[in-house]
């Protein structure tokens, strides 16, 4: 019998300590919680057997872009309170399916996604850097109906029956649609901001910016986290590819992708104080 | 009984032949998008290259055609991968490709199956597969009336990618490049 009474006064002590940290004031508990870690999924594009495009001096877009994304975790990580974590989807020049890319990108329940890759085009006039946003409307009608929908000009129709499985498989992804647009504003901004701070200071390189644009990835399908495709620059463009090859111009990218996921986590910030 | 005036006899003739003119238009137009009655006859096609600017610019050119919507759909193809004429316009696709058939739907939507050396793009950025695929839609939407949609097979089968970008496996739609 004292055995039990033993027993219930131990499980009654340990049920009010169990209780103290909720009774302590709000403010010392604000005080004392960390500011949310950034989980950041950089993803590499190509490697392996895949080497994706080649310049003119035989640059390859899969080295150019793990160069890109090594000094990309590397500022993320050296940033100031341990705010973010990176974590690259290939370690090494290793062939990695798309799907296998993005199932490592959900399973490590990242904050955002950012593919990393660089440009070829058939006319090598073509130059500059820009962002990619997965989009439902992806072909020029959808664009336009998808605008008309929203500005309330058409009743809203049923999609027809062979569209209708891809349309229900972008929608389940829809629920980052407007962060994913929002990261990709924010890199526009910051790359262009980096090199325009660049230009000022003398510097002869310089980078066009090609603005922010939706597609379909399939790199970008599935992806439960706000994500974006950035395509660099151009390494069918003479100049591009050799400012690809300077590590003065890695380092201002990277500079300018920094700044918008810096930019992002002090949103998700925001947020958080806003849910409390 | 009264005579119409001339200037009705005038409105009722110039209303009887514009109507007649619309017909006629119409009639053509239907039988041109139409997947019987099809004439094996010489045609003028436009086809799709980039311009030094990056863009899709059209490219006249006159072909015999078939007696199906199918035949016309390869003849159009292999004269889109043989590439252009003009010297300001680039090809999209490598030069081995072949198409190794060609399926409608009742959705109009056409597969093409290509052989797989579609893949072989080694110069193939975001920006050059986006090219080689809305070259190919914007021939073929242009060109055929049969045609809504597209879709890409690779020896017989869906693929994701051609060259591990674009997500290919949808009907693909008309599209200019910025």
């Amino acid at each position: 019998m004292g055995k039990i009474k033993l027993s219930c006064l131990l499980f009654l002590a340990a049920g009010l300590l169990a209780q103290e940290p909720a009774q302590k004031p709000a403010g010392a508990e604000q005080a004392a919680l960390p500011v949310k870690v950034i989980k950041v999924v950089i993803d590499p594009g190509h490697g392996g057997k895949d080497g994706g495009a080649v310049g003119s001096n035989g640059t390859r877009e899969k080295d150019i872009v793990f160069e890109i994304a090594n000094l990309l975790a590397k500022k993320l990580v050296d940033a100031p309170e341990q705010r973010f974590k990176a974590i690259l989807t290939r370690a090494e020049d290793k062939f990695i399916t798309l799907e296998d890319r993005i199932s490592f990108a959900n399973q490590y329940e990242g904050d955002l996604f950012i593919s990393l890759h660089a440009n070829s085009s058939e006319s090598n006039r073509d130059s500059g850097f820009e962002v990619y946003y997965n989009s439902i409307a992806t072909d020029d009608s959808a664009i336009e109906l998808a605008k008309r929908e929203n500005a309330g000009a058409v009743e809203k129709k049923d999609s027809l029956p062979a569209d209708s499985m891809f349309v229900l498989w972008d929608l389940a992804q829809n629920e980052f649609q407007k962060e994913s647009m929002e990261f990709a504003d924010k890199i526009q901004a910051g790359v262009e901001s980096s090199f325009t701070k660049h230009v000022a200071e003398g510097k002869t390189q310089s980078l066009r910016n090609r603005g922010v644009k939706q597609a379909s990835f399939a790199v970008l399908r599935g992806v439960r986290m706000p994500a974006v495709l950035v395509e660099s620059a151009y390494l069918s463009n003479f100049n591009d590819e050799t400012n690809l090859r300077s590590p003065e111009f890695k380092e201002k990218l990277v500079s300018g992708l920094f700044e918008a996921i810096n930019n992002m986590a002090k949103k998700f910030d925001k947020q958080m104080e806003g849910a409390k | 009984m009264k005579r119409p005036s001339k200037p009705l006899i005038f409105v009722i003739s110039i209303i009887s032949f514009m109507l007649g003119a619309f017909a006629v238009k119409y009639i053509i137009a239907v039988r041109k998008d139409s997947l019987f009655n099809y004439a094996a006859e010489q045609k003028k096609i436009k086809l799709y290259f980039v311009n030094r600017d990056g863009k899709l610019q059209a490219e006249k050119r006159e072909i015999q055609g078939a007696t199906s919507v199918l035949e016309d759909v390869k003849i159009c193809v292999a004269e889109l991968v043989k590439g252009p004429v003009g010297k300001e316009l680039y090809g999209t696709f490598p030069k081995e490709t072949y198409l190794r058939e060609a399926y409608l739907d009742d959705n109009r939507c056409i597969y093409l199956d290509f052989s797989k050396s579609i893949l072989n793009n080694q110069n193939g950025g975001t920006t050059g597969e986006m090219q080689l695929i809305y070259s190919l839609v914007d021939t073929l939407l242009e060109n055929f009336g049969q045609i809504a949609s597209v879709r890409i097979l690779v020896e017989g089968q869906e693929v994701t990618t051609i060259g591990g970008h674009l997500d290919v496996n949808r009907p693909l739609r008309g599209k200019k490049l910025e």
